[in-house]
């Protein structure tokens, strides 16, 4: 037999199946990829975040939204962030439905989307204009890596360890105790 | 039945039967791993990488080691990267002299299995050697270099090479290597769409 070629979707194809399916897939390259369900830590960090970040944008001009956000990378790429962040008019497109200037993106590490998260994704999120930090926070240790844009082009990576640090974000201006970011999630013991 | 607790190993257990073992383990919180063999597209970026580094360096008091090269990151914490750049007058550890310590820049050639540690864990790890400078991500499936320089202040600068005509700068080394030569001879992946 001979072998199948799959065939790519064009961006309208995506968006058509996507806005009426079930559940969220990405789009990468003409290919979907279904999004996994996430752990019990995982959900409480990204409230935590979500949270934090909602009292802080009280009364200003930036918002964060949930991982029912999909983020507009570029005709080729669509994404779910865990948490995305825009500031000023929200620019989201015909239906309101596809965010395309984020300032910020948080993604809580898991093992099954690691990989992507610090390669491919984060490859496609730095084609994002707009974009100004890039937050991976760590789920089996209190540990944030944040990575911040510069002028030049180049990112800043910025590490964040134990309770008693504070996640600074310039870009949105915000300062999070992780203390608050895991609050009522279990870490696993030091392993010696 | 009662759940059987792994015992962890010491550093120097590790170190005995990692010297009599036939393959190589890295060796990480009492753990070991062996490590997985590589495409021929990684062994040749890895042999440019070593080729243009040795040419480089020849005359100064830097020199490349390739993956047979076990790196001391702590007492608890021994890896192989697939590149290692020493500096300075070479100190045994022990009589053994088969440790790497202080190294001034890593490479690391991304496989499909080895990504996620690379990026993460093994950075993590290679994050708390103070001599380290540079950490280096090779691509094989794109013509992609990413070099994570160590700041002053701690933190570490991201950088992006893309395509043949770019060049990987290393300034803590003193380096500069076009993409071509990391790339020579590499056969073009399948394109992706």
């Amino acid at each position: 037999m001979a072998s199948n070629p799959v065939s790519k979707l064009t961006e309208e194809e995506y968006l058509a199946i996507e806005r009426a399916a079930e559940f969220r897939s990405e789009f990468v390259d003409g290919e979907m990829f279904a999004m996994a369900g996430a752990s019990t830590s995982h959900l409480r960090l990204q409230q935590n975040l979500a949270g934090e970040l909602y009292a802080c944008f009280r009364g200003n001009r930036c918002e964060a939204f949930g991982s029912d956000c999909r983020i507009r990378v570029s005709g080729q790429a669509y994404v779910y962030a865990d948490v995305a962040v825009a500031c000023g008019p929200v620019m989201a497109g015909d239906q309101n439905d596809n965010l395309t200037n984020p300032v910020a993106i948080f993604e809580v590490l898991s093992p099954s989307t690691e990989k992507y998260d610090r390669g491919l994704k984060f490859q496609l999120y730095r084609t994002i204009d707009s974009l100004k930090d890039y937050v991976l926070v760590n789920q089996e240790q209190v540990r944030i890596e944040q990575f911040t844009r510069r002028p030049d082009g180049t990112w800043t990576l910025h590490d964040y360890q134990g309770s008693d640090a504070e996640l600074k974000i310039d870009s949105i201006g915000v300062a999070i105790p992780l203390r608050r970011i895991y609050d009522r999630v279990s870490i696993p013991q030091a392993t010696n | 039945m009662a759940s059987n607790p792994v015992s962890k190993l010491t550093e120097d257990q590790y170190l005995a039967m990692e010297r009599a073992a036939e393959f190589r383990s890295e060796f990480i919180d009492g753990e070991m791993f062996a490590m997985a063999g590589g495409t021929n597209r990684h062994s040749w970026i890895q042999r440019n990488l070593i080729m243009g580094l040795g040419l480089a360096l020849e005359d100064g008091p830097c020199e490349p080691f390739g993956s047979d090269s076990r790196v001391k990151v702590s007492s608890r914490a021994y890896v192989y990267p697939d590149v290692t750049v020493v500096c300075g007058e070479h100190q045994p550890v022990d009589d053994d002299d088969d440790i790497l310590i202080d190294p001034v820049a890593i490479f690391e050639v991304l496989s499909p299995s080895t990504e996620k540690y690379d990026r993460g864990l093994k950075f993590q790890l290679c994050r708390t050697i103070d001599t380290l400078r540079d950490y280096v991500l090779v691509n094989q499936e794109q013509v992609r270099v990413e070099q994570f320089t160590r700041q002053p202040n701690g933190t570490w600068t991201f950088r992006d090479y893309q395509g043949p005509d770019e060049e990987l700068k290393i300034d803590s080394i003193g380096v500069t290597i076009p993409l071509r030569r990391i790339y020579r001879r590499v056969t073009n992946p399948p394109a992706t769409n």
